[in-house]
């Protein structure tokens, strides 16, 4: 007749005594449990396979554990040993999802300094992501920054940036920031083709203008360095420097000078070097230099003065 | 005809009341509603999470379904010796194991609409829009569930249930990685490996060819032919082993 009060209690003074092995265990596993199971993540091609077709949701479960990763490291110690490999695993199991190559190559950047491992997530993301994703820009555009900011590589940068702005979503003034780019590389002519094919593509009137400002600069530099190469070719035939740019015709050395696309003209100045009488320099790349320890700097670093 | 679709029809009734299917049906409901709670805890793209978590939860539990269902189709009628009084119709056995098949498809079909719409009410909460293009995802795992029903059926009519269910386990999975140890195998040296990989490849059914979900939820460009060849492939392959079993369960002396 009483059976039934006692089994239930027998059931709840089981589930009751269950809990205290529980907790107790939990606060044991509390400190390090956590991290040490990343040691024995698999790698992402193994795990792809293991997934059999629900590769995805494992690689959403996987972002989702890297963002708490990242959260509880960067509220404590700030060491992040795993990150890359987790970044690594979860772009393996899903490569067109684009949100964690951007994370992996900021974070990984700003807050590791490894800026190799960011590049290489980076370009990971450009190889996989689909072209249409509206944030695919930002792969190649974090890529070219870090190869500006932290290498100084300016005409790598360049070529990055220049995929970037390609891209619809990416900001209108980019391609600017491009020829800016190469304009400060040994080969400033490298920015002309991209910069037609941008003046062809472009609908605004104001970005049109800009663009062909840009290209009359590009050619401003490179009749400078066909001036000076010129000058050079007349000093070892004739032993002195040129004394005014006409003498490079005089002599032969050339047929005609350029002619100056703002409508200046090139000239020689105190010095001795050949310069445009337009203000070139105002157009040029004198803001971003190369640091290694300013980590602190925002992100968002292109300011186009009107 | 008529006998095969009174058959379908019987078996459909059956299967949609048996309780497997209605707590399989629960739980798929239940991972789509957990991939609300993981659109919260993650940062970026929140409705990429709930197209995968439902795609996923239409193709796992569709493959459960078509298992734990499947498996006792042709079984469970020669051990509760039902099957007498069938056959003892004017029914031939082919007419039997076809309109079983259709039931039990027609039951998966439930299933992929009721977590289809479930899923699309998810997203039109979120996004207020209907994502349609997940059909190009949906189609081909409602093929590959008709595929795996096709090798549960296959089982169905030699070996006992649980046996049967591990085999077609086992198919499903060694279907989803023939492709993966075809490309691993291509750069060894071995030949009796690259052999092995090869008749694994070409005897077990490709499912990894189906599946479109990872294309489909991040918008990739799926041409028309990949998309009808895979049908095809499946459709052949389906229909094959459909085929397959017919043969067997017609030689099967049933005592």
């Amino acid at each position: 007749m009483k059976k039934k009060p006692i089994v239930f209690l027998l059931i709840a003074g089981l589930f009751a005594a269950s809990l205290y092995p529980l907790q107790t265990l939990q606060k044991r596993y509390s400190t390090a449990f956590e991290f040490e199971d990343l040691k024995y993540l698999p790698s992402g091609a193994f795990l792809k396979g293991a997934a059999l077709s629900f590769d995805e949701v494992a690689a959403d479960l996987l972002w989702i554990k890297t963002l708490g990763y990242f959260g509880a490291h960067a509220q404590g110690d700030r060491d992040y040993k795993w990150l890359y490999h987790l970044i690594d695993i979860t772009t393996s199991l899903d490569p067109f999802y684009s949100d964690p190559y951007e994370f992996g190559g900021v974070v990984l950047g700003t807050e590791l300094g490894d800026i190799d491992k960011s590049t290489e997530i980076l370009k990971k993301g450009i190889a996989n992501v689909p072209k249409n994703n509206k944030r695919y820009w930002y792969l190649p555009f974090f890529t070219a920054f870090n190869y500006m900011y932290y290498k100084g590589d300016n005409l790598t940068a360049a070529r990055y940036l220049e995929i970037a702005a390609r891209y619809p979503q990416s900001p209108p003034h980019l391609p600017l920031l491009v020829s800016r780019l190469y304009a400060n590389t040994d080969s400033p002519g490298l920015a002309l083709p991209f910069l037609e094919e941008m003046l062809v593509r472009a609908d605004s009137p104001k970005i049109k203008r800009n663009l062909q400002t840009r290209i009359n600069v590009i050619r401003v530099k490179q009749h400078i360095l066909v001036l000076a190469a010129a000058a050079k070719q007349f000093k070892e035939h004739t032993g002195r420097n040129i004394i005014s740019l006409d003498e490079l015709v005089n002599s032969g050395i050339m047929t005609a000078l350029p002619v100056e696309p703002f409508g200046g003209q090139y000239r020689l100045n105190k010095e001795g070097d050949i310069e445009s009488s337009s203000k070139i320099e105002s157009m040029e790349l004198y803001h971003i230099k190369k640091s290694k320890t300013n980590k602190t700097k925002p992100l968002v670093f292109i300011e186009e003065p009107e | 005809m008529q006998k095969i679709v009174a058959i379908a029809l019987n078996t459909f009734r059956e299967s949609i009341r048996d309780r497997v299917f209605y707590s399989l049906l629960a739980f798929a409901l239940i991972m789509l509603a957990f991939s609300l709670v993981l659109g919260y805890l993650t940062v970026g793209d929140e409705i990429k999470i709930i197209k995968d978590f439902g795609l996923a939860a239409i193709s796992l539990f569709g493959v459960l379904i078509a298992i734990f269902v499947g498996i006792s189709l042709v079984y469970k009628e020669m051990e509760k010796r039902t099957i007498y009084v069938i056959l003892a119709n004017p029914i031939s056995r082919y007419q039997f194991v076809l309109g079983k098949y259709l039931g039990l498809s027609l039951t998966l079909l439930v299933e992929v609409v009721v977590m289809t719409a479930g899923l699309f009410a998810l997203c039109y909460l979120k996004q207020q829009a209907i994502p349609w293009d997940l059909f190009t995802a949906i189609v081909p795992i409602w093929f590959e569930l008709q595929l795996i029903l096709a090798v549960a059926l296959l089982f169905s009519t030699f070996v006992s249930p649980f046996l049967s269910g591990l085999c077609t386990l086992a198919v499903f999975i060694i279907g989803h990685l023939t492709l993966d140890f075809k490309q691993l195998v291509a750069n060894l040296d071995s030949s009796p490996l690259k052999m092995t990989a090869d008749v694994l490849y070409y005897t077990f059914p490709n499912l990894e060819i189906l599946n479109f979900k990872a294309r489909v939820v991040h918008g990739v460009d799926i041409a028309l032919a990949d998309f009808l060849f895979s049908l095809a492939y499946a459709s052949c392959y389906t229909i094959m082993i459909l085929a397959l079993a017919l043969f067997i369960f017609n030689r099967r002396d049933i005592r």
